[in-house]
């Protein structure tokens, strides 16, 4: 039984071979003499538009990288360090990354804009609505608009409170896990790996047990 | 044209411009096609909240459609509508040509009456774009302005 698969592979792997065969044979030229390319541009010489087109996608694309946007996996934190306290020299060791700015900030979690599975993990309470806005020097008439619009999703947000309790299905938790540092420095704002299960002093006894598996 | 170097070259803009997380989620999106949020969850082996942020982001930018399709009733159970999310290949790939874009707009309009035509144009989140032409037409304003000068 196991020749018959083994020859069933060879049969294939003939069949693929007779197939490369069938194609008609060129000699194959290293370096092909006479053939005509069109004129490589030059490049040293880049027009005006080009380099502010070039300078506006670079800009786009910094603006994008340090933006609440970029979703950064958090680091696990390593078990030492669960269990250190923090020390007063710990103040003054400098931070690698900057801050960046709560994700839930720059978006209005409304059912209208987003699928309210989405948006059903936590209540994001957004506490500074102006950064929803496009534009901030804006003329006072779109400031009056965006006034209403700040009432009237209000009044929806209590909405989609009351509906959140009939419909959530899934077993996640309820804290809401931001992978980036919030404005708080508080441990109890940050949200990260809250695990109840996990007794972060009696943590070396549990790695043992994890080598009888 | 979604080949397999169109797939890649998505792959590749969303994650210079959103990280990594972000460009797994749409990764398996754009390989696997349509997909319910338990099934990304599932393919992307990542956390729940992880995938949801993640396609928060994708719509905003309107790299990710989101639809609902009422789902049959299974054996004594209710009819429910499932919601499934789609990656939009092409709005990915204009992502690419997002500064031509603003300097088409700008040099039609002029740079503080876009707000309106940038909001249309490139979908929900056109606040980024728009943050980013402002800062630019500021910087504009501190040079002179010269006729023919984009």
């Amino acid at each position: 039984m196991a020749f018959r698969g083994r020859g069933r592979g060879r049969g294939h792997g003939r069949g693929a071979l007779y197939d490369t065969r069938i194609a008609h044979h060129v000699p194959y030229d290293d370096f092909p003499e006479h053939v005509s390319l069109p004129d490589a541009p030059d490049i040293r010489i880049i027009p005006n538009e080009a380099k502010v087109l070039i300078a506006s996608k670079v800009r786009l694309e910094n603006f994008w990288k340090h933006s609440s946007y970029y979703l950064e996996e958090a680091a696990p934190k390593t078990k030492s360090q669960h269990a250190e306290i923090e020390r007063f020299s710990d103040r003054f060791k400098t931070k690698k990354q900057s801050k960046r700015e709560s994700l839930a900030d720059y978006l209005k979690l409304t059912p209208s804009n987003f699928p309210p599975e989405l948006i059903h993990g936590s209540r994001r309470v957004q506490h500074d609505s102006k950064r929803l806005r496009w534009d901030q020097d804006s003329d006072e008439q779109l400031f009056d608009v965006f006034a209403k619009l700040e009432e009237s999703y209000k009044g929806r947000d209590e909405n989609v409170g009351q509906e959140k309790k009939g419909d959530s299905e899934e077993e996640e938790d309820a804290e809401k896990e931001v992978e980036q540092e919030s404005t708080d420095d508080d441990d109890y704002n940050q949200n990260i790996d809250f695990d109840d299960d996990e007794d972060d002093w009696n943590m070396e006894e549990e790695e043992h047990e994890d080598t009888y598996e | 044209m979604a080949g397999q170097c169109g797939l890649k070259l998505a792959v590749s803009l969303i994650t210079a411009h959103f990280g990594d997380l972000v460009a797994k989620v749409c990764s398996c999106l754009l390989r696997r096609g349509t997909l319910t949020l338990q099934e990304i969850i599932r393919f992307t082996e990542l956390s729940s909240s992880q995938v949801k942020n993640c396609l928060l982001v994708l719509i905003q930018h309107n790299c990710v459609q989101a639809f609902s399709t009422p789902r049959p009733a299974g054996p004594g159970g209710v009819a429910k509508a499932v919601t499934q999310y789609m990656a939009l290949f092409d709005n990915i790939l204009h992502r690419m040509r997002f500064a031509k874009f603003l300097a088409v707009i700008r040099e039609d309009l002029g740079p503080q009456a876009c707000v309106a035509h940038v909001r249309s144009r490139l979908g929900l989140d056109a606040g980024v774009v728009l943050e980013a032409m402002i800062e630019s037409s500021g910087q504009q304003k501190a040079k002179d302005e010269t006729p023919g000068n984009i």
